[in-house]
């Protein structure tokens, strides 16, 4: 009498892949694997070979010319790999513009190297809050007597004071100073490590 | 360095072409111990002075241990060999872990101790090479292999490249044969190798990365109540990321080591088609679940003493398995739920085994339904950062927020819904087969046209270069 296995899988009709147990000469893998050695499914992998790679080349080539039709070209992924690329070039000596989408975008790190003599390194990143970024530098890099950070007017000084308080404490003994000889949009915050004088 | 980056490929592609362009069997050797060192010093350089001193010393013991005459003296050698590699991964891996809960501790009888905090950095795959390692001394204790005279063949099969960091876990019992004489490379086995490994690198960028995380980080990230709808699809969808993203990786690992003529045993063999919880471990990270078997589970007496202690032995080894898998309660707890749930089995086997009911296909499709719903009941806890996110996730998919938000897009439920499908329903069709069979039924034009659809998705989808999420154990 047909078990109740059986009556399923023929009433589904499913392929044979499925529900199916590889009869002994397949089931290489099936029990415990043998000593060492995978199986290979023998099948003609020359011609499957360059068949995949002559059609992989051919719709990557396709796409390619497909999405510089409509007018897409070749860019940089800003993703989180690229921000810590530049977060490496960071040196004592380098300008890093921190801060969110504002200084992201609305920024032109060409003019600003035209008016500051070297060209900043972008660290700001949309919807972010400079001061996790700040510390880290601090702590990190600027570990000479001062250094500075360049904060856009538009962010507020005001902003940066009402965060004074707190950031004091955890910048262990950092001070700041405002100097306004710099281009019309921008201003400089110098902070000052005491623990270093 | 990473499977899914440019700079493996090319790293890759000069190696195997440097591999097979050499004659001499030990100067092929010899490269694959610069390249696996490559490999591994990319990331960290001075920690792979860590990896070749593990390995060293654990040399050096299996040696000792070989030659010495008593039962006491190699028991000590052994001893020796444990302690050196569980510290080692102790204070790597578990020293911030402790420390804090030792503070704890003391911060409960009322002292308080303010531990320094140690800026230990966690060297990647320490847990996997420590493993690869100390299976070297273990299995000379065990008599089951003798130690080998050449210690860079026992540095390269500590460090072979493909498993070094993120597994499977290759005994050097399973390896070092492999290195006595070249392997000769059979045919197509090569191709294979390399479809393998874009099927690999498929399920890891294309599904795990693409296709899942987003919605699981964001429903595991928010910070309010969920709806039972979307905490359900966001478990499921870090279930189905965890399985692309840890078996994506063995099999390019599989993959890779066939291009370079090396056979490296299954680590997954379609787990989410299980039918109960030792089914699923059979399943599930072959390497470690043997591993722990073998070394640990038989150890302490396996299931041939009273059930009592087989129980406690089990919860023990699954504790310890938990733990293995990072410095965290969290995954203390998720151990401890596989633990409880191998003991529930073994009660309901012994109940209902001989049942006639129990071997019919609605019992079985039951059981597998149960069986993969607990297991996502546990992933919470090996997804969720502390107790307080997964306390709340389990209220979301337990009916406690009934109010809860909806954050899930349609798109993102059907995503889920389609990817997570998919899985259940291929690893029900091949549970009993294998992927190997189900290629070798395939007509060839069919193999062609998934090898295509699989590379054109992972050059349009690029990815995002993550990391694979078992790297940080």
């Amino acid at each position: 009498m047909p078990s109740f296995t059986s009556n399923f899988k023929r009433r589904l009709r499913l392929p044979r892949l499925f529900f199916r147990k590889p009869p002994e000469i397949e089931s290489i893998h099936g029990g415990p694997p043998l000593e060492y050695v995978r199986p290979i499914p023998q099948l003609p992998w020359c011609g499957i070979t360059v068949a995949v790679v002559l059609i992989v080349i051919s719709a990557a080539f396709a796409w390619e010319l497909y999405c510089r039709s409509i007018g897409y070209g070749p860019t940089l992924h800003d993703n989180e790999d690229l921000w810590s690329s530049a977060r490496r070039r960071v040196k004592p000596e380098s300008i890093a513009i921190i801060g969110d989408s504002r200084g992201w975008y609305d920024l032109d790190l060409g003019e600003l190297e035209k008016g500051l003599g070297k060209r900043p390194v972008q660290l700001a990143m949309g919807g972010s809050c400079a001061y996790p970024v700040l510390a880290d530098l601090a702590t990190k890099i600027f570990t000479a007597p001062s250094f500075a950070v360049l904060s856009p007017v538009c962010l507020s000084r005001r902003r940066a004071r009402r965060r004074w308080i707190t950031l004091k404490k955890p910048f262990g003994g950092l001070t700041h100073k405002h100097s306004r000889n710099v281009p019309a949009n921008i201003s400089t915050c110098r902070w000052k490590n005491m623990s270093h004088f | 360095m990473l499977f899914n980056s440019l700079t493996f490929v090319v790293f890759f592609v000069v190696v195997v072409a440097a591999y097979w362009s050499i004659r001499s069997w030990n100067a092929r050797k010899n490269l694959l111990v610069i390249a696996s060192y490559i490999f591994y010093g990319a990331w960290n350089p001075p920690f792979a002075a860590l990896l070749f001193s593990t390995t060293a010393m654990d040399f050096w013991l299996g040696r000792q241990m070989s030659r010495a005459k008593g039962q006491r003296s190699r028991r000590a050698w052994l001893v020796a060999s444990v302690c050196m590699n569980l510290s080692m991964l102790g204070f790597f891996k578990y020293g911030n872990f402790l420390l804090e809960n030792f503070q704890w501790l003391l911060a409960r009888i009322g002292i308080i101790y303010q531990p320094p905090h140690l800026d230990i950095l966690l060297p990647v795959g320490i847990s996997f090479y420590t493993f690869h390692s100390l299976s070297y001394t273990l299995d000379i204790y065990r008599d089951v292999l003798k130690p080998t005279k050449s210690l860079r063949d026992f540095v390269l099969a500590v460090s072979f490249f493909p498993q070094l960091v993120a597994g499977p876990i290759v005994r050097a019992g399973d390896f070092l044969p492999q290195l006595v004489r070249p392997q000769p490379l059979r045919t197509g086995q090569f191709f294979w190798g390399l479809l393998l490994m874009t099927l690999g690198l498929f399920e890891k960028i294309v599904l795990a990365d693409t296709m899942l995380s987003g919605s699981a980080d964001r429903i595991f990230g928010y910070a309010g109540p969920l709806i039972a709808v979307d905490s359900w699809l966001g478990v499921m969808a870090f279930a189905g990321q965890i399985f692309f993203d840890f078996a994506g990786y063995s099999t390019c690992a599989i993959g890779a080591a066939l291009c370079l003529g090396f056979h490296l045993k299954d680590n997954f063999r379609f787990p989410y088609a299980a039918i109960g919880f030792s089914d699923f471990w059979r399943r599930w990270h072959i390497s470690l679940s043997t591993f722990l078997r073998d070394y640990l589970y038989i150890p302490l007496g396996g299931n041939q003493v009273r059930p009592v202690r087989a129980g406690t032995n089990l919860v023990v080894v699954m504790f310890l398995g938990g733990l293995w898998h990072g410095a965290a309660w969290t995954f203390v707890v998720w151990g401890l739920l596989h633990g409880s749930y191998l003991v529930v089995e073994r009660v309901l086997r012994g109940l209902f085994e001989h049942k006639a009911w129990a071997s019919t296909l609605t019992t079985r499709l039951l059981g597998g339904f149960a069986t993969f719903a607990a297991v996502c009941v546990a992933w919470v806890f090996f997804r969720a950062p502390n107790f307080t996110v997964a306390a709340r996730m389990l209220g979301g998919m337990f009916g406690g927020h009934p109010h809860g938000d909806a954050i899930l897009t349609t798109r993102e439920m059907l995503q889920i819904a389609l990817v997570t499908g998919g899985m259940i329903l291929v690893h029900w069709s091949l549970r009993d087969s294998n992927i190997e069979t189900a290629v070798l039924r395939a007509p060839p034009w069919i193999v062609t046209a998934a090898w295509t659809f699989m590379a054109c998705a992972i050059i349009l989808t690029q990815g995002n270069s993550n990391a694979f999420i078992y790297f940080q154990f």
